[in-house]
């Protein structure tokens, strides 16, 4: 086949473009660091890596939500175990005025102590986190509780839901914790009754209250165990989603990031074999028939 | 045989010599010209004449100029040239349209779509937290200005492509007014008994940039003419051409392409596949307008599932039945009328993060919305909100790919058929030195023949 100039040079010139634009693509990839930079350098690619880093974010933000819940609950458990302190007190005080030797001032003096711990108690009732009553259940920008002890919130559980669908409590009905409702234990209800046999002199009514003191403290630690067991939970999920995070983000990594050596290779070879095209084509051009005329 | 006759032997030998100097020079001239076609030069023998019992030759005749064109050489290149133009223009488009969804490091319209729903997850923290509202506004913001960007620019891409059906044309235009021109050249000079070689490559360049802005088909007549047609259309017969011409759509506001036809004109803008006209009307009307569409329906689906739950709910200033988005009227636009809408944006406590009015704490209408980025709400109920923008990613980026490989082989496949047309018809610089040696040796053998011829008329006068 006769081969003319313009057939070599086209050829030629191809071959430089083709080099050129492949010395071009592995210098990119080198300098971003990234093999995925438009949709078709890997478009199955793309869409994975679009998914994951959703999925990546997903587990930051619960593993930030239990960051959040986490010191909600530090703050409650504080309230709950001063709670059980200041209970545990009270029916002390209750124990030793039940006896049959105590006078009627001891009890009334007593008594003032009781009605100190009821305002200690409706305080912590009233904790609040941030700007946030922790024990008003989703009434949260007001006070549990007034001062004599009556329930103003609600008993809405808050919950913020985490990756894969649990839900962890950020609130707390204050009712259902001192003042009986749903069933529960009335804590202040029992130190009300305290105070009034305390007061009266009544040795019957006293005991009747240590009785319900006890049975308030019982309420507290479990609510307070129930509280440990949440706050546990919320500690293994954040050992769990951060494993995942981090998996996630290696995974992605993996699809969208490029291997540095090999594209510092690429870059290498694609440069040596553009070159070695240019060199081809300034070799190829030898002296035609006419300079040797 | 006279000493005259030896004399008109040896002049016409120059002269025959001098013509094929003079073409070789003109191959080597136009070695690089687009379209030419090496040119021979036909030497044949005068005749003879009896004298005495001797048959004698009476010297040598340049008859003609012939040109190496083969026509199924040039059909293969003017077919392939339009393919290869289609592929380019495509992968053009292509390479315009991916940034519009290539995510980066940091992120477009699918990492907005992601941060969106998160913002209203952390909202659910603590939905009295004016930082946590004000993030919610702002990312829904950024999701309507990426879903605004995406769309304007590819009506941006959409009207240079339709500007460019214009200036196509106008182009091609150009280009069969040439190709008529010279089919009259050619023909007037043939039927005179000239050599229109020159004038034939100045026609099968034209032809050959012609293909590049339309798929046409052209064919040699009988009388030199060049019939160019496209599809079924005759768009230069002879010396007479058919402009094609350009009018808006009032339908559609874009350029139609037209033939004239019957003392009118025809619509043929459906009927372009190829070539350059027929990339940029597929862009124009079928790629991005596909892509507009997908964006417009996720835009629909988004705006409407987000805002039917958030004016459910009540805002922090007791209000309810707000719509967070500006409530799209129909799927077409909807991502280039993406918006806040105006009773939310720059307002906090207008996000609806509870389903109960005055209930600060309350977060379920936040979480309700946070919860719609993993339900199945866009393409008709089949896939998740980023799930179908994923799967736009894979599309454009699939065709993408398939464009550029499209393009690198179209272009190998017409440097082949450049490559056979070349043998046949190319200039070789070598064969054409060669030339030169062997009519510069004819030359100078055919003056000594004259030389010789006179010393023997000066002899002869000499003698008498």
């Amino acid at each position: 086949m006769r081969v003319t100039q313009t057939q070599a040079h086209r050829a030629q010139l191809l071959e430089a473009r083709r080099k050129k634009a492949d010395a071009a693509d592995a210098a990119k990839i080198a300098s971003s660091g990234r093999r995925i930079t438009r949709p078709s350098d890997d478009p199955a690619g793309a869409r994975r890596a679009l998914l994951v880093k959703a999925a990546s974010e997903d587990y930051a933000i619960g593993r930030s939500k239990i960051d959040h819940a986490g010191a909600e609950h530090a703050r409650r458990e504080g309230a709950l175990d001063e709670m059980t302190g200041r209970l545990t007190r009270a029916r002390e005080v209750a124990l030793s005025m039940a006896n049959a030797t105590m006078s009627a001032s001891e009890r009334s003096a007593a008594a003032a102590e009781i009605v100190e711990i009821k305002s200690t108690l409706v305080e912590l009732g009233n904790t609040r986190f941030l700007d946030r009553y922790l024990f008003a259940g989703s009434a949260t920008n007001a006070a549990a509780f007034d001062a004599a002890g009556t329930y103003q919130g609600n008993a809405d559980e808050i919950t913020v839901v985490l990756p894969g669908g649990v839900e962890s409590p950020v609130t707390a009905d204050g009712g259902a914790l001192l003042r009986g409702t749903g069933g529960d234990q009335d804590v202040i209800g029992a130190l009300d009754g305290l105070i009034a046999g305390l007061q009266g002199n009544n040795v019957v009514a006293i005991r009747a209250g240590l009785d319900e003191v006890a049975a308030s403290i019982d309420h507290v630690i479990e609510t307070r165990s129930e509280l440990g067991a949440d706050v546990g939970l919320l500690e293994n999920l954040d050992a769990i989603f951060e494993t995942a995070e981090i998996s996630l983000e290696d995974h992605r990594a993996q699809i969208e990031e490029a291997d540095i050596v090999e594209a510092y290779s690429a870059v290498v070879q694609t440069r040596g074999a553009y070159e070695q095209a240019l060199q081809v084509t300034a070799k190829s051009r030898t002296p035609s028939i006419f300079d040797l005329l | 045989m006279s000493i005259f006759s030896i004399l008109r032997t040896g002049a016409g030998a120059m002269q025959a010599a001098r013509r094929g100097i003079a073409v070789a020079s003109n191959n080597v001239a136009n070695a690089d010209t687009p379209g030419y076609a090496r040119q021979r030069l036909e030497l044949s023998t005068v005749g003879t004449m009896r004298q005495g019992g001797l048959l004698l030759g009476r010297g040598v005749s340049a008859d003609s100029i012939t040109s190496a064109y083969d026509r199924f050489n040039q059909a293969s290149v003017t077919t392939r040239t339009a393919v290869s133009s289609y592929s380019d223009h495509r992968a053009g488009a292509y390479r315009a349209i991916e940034p519009v969804f290539a995510e980066g490091p940091d992120g477009r319209l699918g990492a907005a779509i992601t941060q969106f729903f998160d913002s209203f997850s952390r909202l659910g923290n603590d939905p009295a937290d004016p930082s946590l509202r004000r993030a919610v506004l702002g990312a829904g913001d950024t999701l309507a200005a990426m879903f605004t960007q995406a769309d304007t620019a590819l009506l941006d891409r959409l009207t240079v492509a339709d500007e460019r059906v214009s200036e196509t044309v106008t182009q091609a235009n150009s280009l069969l007014g040439q190709l008529g021109a010279l089919n009259a050249e050619i023909t007037s000079l043939e039927a005179a008994g000239g050599e229109a070689g020159d004038l034939r490559s100045q026609r099968i360049a034209a032809l050959d940039s012609l293909a590049t802005l339309l798929p046409v088909r052209s064919a040699e007549q009988a009388d030199g003419s060049m019939t160019v047609l496209l599809g079924g259309h005759a768009l230069v017969q002879g010396a007479t051409t058919r402009p094609l011409s350009v009018s808006v759509d009032p339908a559609t506001n874009l350029n139609r392409v037209e033939v004239p036809m019957g003392g009118g004109v025809a619509e043929i803008t459906t009927q372009i596949t190829g070539a350059r006209l027929g990339a940029v009307l597929e862009e124009r009307d079928t790629i991005i307008p596909g892509l507009r569409e997908d964006l417009d329906a996720l835009a629909y689906d988004l705006a409407t599932e987000v805002n039917s739950v958030h004016a459910a709910g009540y805002g922090a200033d007791g209000v309810t039945g707000r719509d967070f988005f500006v409530a799209p009227t129909a799927v077409s636009g909807a991502a280039g009328l993406f918006g806040v809408h105006a009773s939310v944006l720059g307002d906090p406590d207008a996000v609806a993060a509870a389903t109960t009015a005055g209930l600060p704490g309350d977060n379920t209408g936040s979480q309700a919305i946070a919860a719609l980025a993993d339900a199945n709400l866009a393409g008709g109920g089949t896939r998740t909100f980023l799930g179908f923008y994923a799967d736009i990613v894979v599309e454009v980026g699939t065709a993408a790919a398939s464009a550029y490989t499209d393009q690198s082989r179209a272009e190998v496949r017409l440097h082949a058929s450049l490559d056979i047309r070349d043998s046949t018809s190319g200039v070789s610089v070598e064969e054409e030195a060669l030339d030169l040696l062997r009519f510069q040796d004819a030359y100078q053998a055919a003056g000594r023949v004259l030389s010789t011829a006179n010393e023997l008329m000066d002899e002869l006068l000499r003698i008498v």
